[in-house]
């Protein structure tokens, strides 16, 4: 049970179970399941009338009406079906840093969010961003799929230096289904997360952008003259610290956040700024819950 | 000011290479640590505009450096030896002697060279200290005292401006025996076969 632990306390667990994965937009699932869709189908849940025409199902038609008016109408039933949840987790080596590490902090955030997805009968997909073949998670349904869901998530490995905007798009191409989409990301992408977030937009899913970052990058204990060594790409950049260029990272943090914040909003995509110290239980059952991904 | 020079060439040049010295060095020794962090991409954005005035602000920011700076430059200053040439009195006994012949009436310098005398009689009237002795003598072929030994700064003030040019020759030695004579008058009397002459 350690892997579950690790990821999943009991006690966040039975929260998490009273929730469940809200989408934006109805979206067609492939099987049934607990949501409620436009499509008419077989349910208890009853939708309309129709007329009878030569060639439906006998077994649905309303015996009672045609007993009081002598014509043959056809119960039609709301459709439930199910919704399809992916998490995707940039394992970057820029991801290993923090403590816990914010991969870490994606992999529980993903847990609990698949694990919301798994309790509603939904199609939970956790991928890692990175070259196709290798990350392709399974695709689960079920309460009893948590396992599998954990082991999948504990063998994700940070390191995987592939840009945002190519893995995502590979992605993509791989799973063209509707759905919630969750992107758990740093978006610390020296080629810029904004290609990335257009592929999504066209993929007309429920995006999310959860934004994670450590508080060693949100206030940085640096001293003297540093040289600071990028660890994805070994870029260099030379900074002598003192606090005017603290007060200057600070600004362009708070901007870049911004920024990215804006750019989502303004394609209709959810964003959330998350640091490793807010508790993964916090950040779903209080801030997700008011953006309206959880309820 | 006057700059009394102390070095020769070759030695001021050294000394003008320790300045610089001290600023290479500070730049030569500035060995940074190297440190891991997760992307840079932030930090590059934030030093993106810094480039340009970096150097200045990494010195702003190093007063070890400046006060090297200041210590060398004091250094230099005192090797200099700056320092006023003026008159100063020494002792507390006094004899001013001021020639008013014709020649003083000359007015090659503004007003005139006996407005010039006074007036510098009149300055180190200014710095005689309290308790210190002085006469005035007047001269010109004859020396006469104007004023004989006192303490009163006001009187001699007053006995000095009362000086008026004549139209007489100079006479340097008839002062001078006066004014040994009066200022000290055993050495006076020593002096005397000599001075005459």
């Amino acid at each position: 049970m350690d892997t579950t632990t690790e990821l999943l306390s009991p006690q966040l667990l039975a929260r998490l179970e009273r929730l469940e994965l809200v989408s934006r937009k109805v979206f067609r699932g492939r099987l049934k399941g607990e949501r409620r869709s436009h499509r008419k189908g077989q349910s208890v849940e009853f939708a309309d009338y129709r007329n009878y025409v030569a060639g439906d199902d006998l077994r649905f038609l309303d015996w009672n009406l045609y007993a009081r008016l002598d014509k043959l109408f056809l119960r039609l039933f709301l459709e439930e079906e199910d919704l399809h949840f992916y998490a995707l987790i940039d394992a970057s080596t820029s991801m290993d840093f923090g403590t816990p590490t914010k991969l870490q902090h994606a992999k529980q955030l993903a847990a609990a969010l698949g694990f919301i997805g798994l309790v509603r009968a939904d199609r939970v997909k956790i991928e890692v961003l990175g070259d196709s073949a290798r990350n392709s998670g399974p695709a689960l349904r079920g309460r009893r799929s948590l396992r599998r869901m954990l082991d999948h998530l504990g063998s994700i490995e940070p390191g995987q230096d592939v840009p945002l905007a190519e893995s995502v798009r590979n992605f993509c191409l791989r799973n063209s289904g509707k759905g919630i989409l969750v992107l758990l990301t740093d978006l610390l992408d020296k080629s810029g997360y904004e290609a990335a977030i257009r592929v999504l937009r066209a993929q007309r899913m429920d995006v999310y952008v959860i934004q994670i970052l450590s508080p060693e990058e949100k206030n940085p204990d640096l001293q003297g003259d540093l040289k600071l060594v990028d660890s994805e790409d070994g870029d260099i950049a030379e900074i002598t610290v003192s606090r005017p260029l603290l007060d200057r990272y600070q600004k362009t943090l708070a901007a870049f956040v911004q920024g990215a914040r804006d750019y989502c909003t303004r394609r209709g995509i959810g964003f959330m700024a998350t640091s490793t110290d807010v508790p993964v239980e916090q950040l779903v059952t209080k801030y997700l819950r008011e953006r309206g991904l959880v309820r | 000011m006057n700059i009394l020079n102390t070095l020769v060439a070759w030695q001021w040049a050294t000394l003008a290479a320790v300045p610089a010295a001290i600023i290479l060095l500070y730049f030569l020794k500035l060995k940074r640590q190297p440190q891991r962090v997760p992307s840079t991409y932030l930090w590059s954005r934030t030093i993106e505009d810094l480039h340009v005035n970096s150097i200045w602000r990494r010195l702003r920011r190093n007063l070890l450096l400046f006060l090297q700076l200041l210590l060398i430059l004091l250094i230099v200053l005192s090797l200099m030896r700056p320092g006023w040439r003026g008159v100063e009195l020494m002792c507390n006994r006094f004899v001013f002697l001021i020639d008013h012949s014709a020649s003083m009436c000359a007015t090659d310098e503004s007003p005139n060279r006996l407005e010039n005398a006074k007036q510098s009689a009149l300055q180190c009237v200014k710095q005689m200290k309290t308790g210190d002795v002085a006469m005035v003598i007047s001269f010109s072929d004859t020396a006469q005292i104007v004023q004989t030994f006192t303490q009163q700064r006001r009187l001699l003030r007053q006995r000095i401006n009362d000086i008026r040019p004549t139209n007489r020759p100079t006479d340097l030695h008839e002062a001078l025996k006066a004014a040994a004579g009066l200022a000290n008058p055993n050495y006076t009397r020593l002096q005397d076969n000599q001075a005459v002459d």
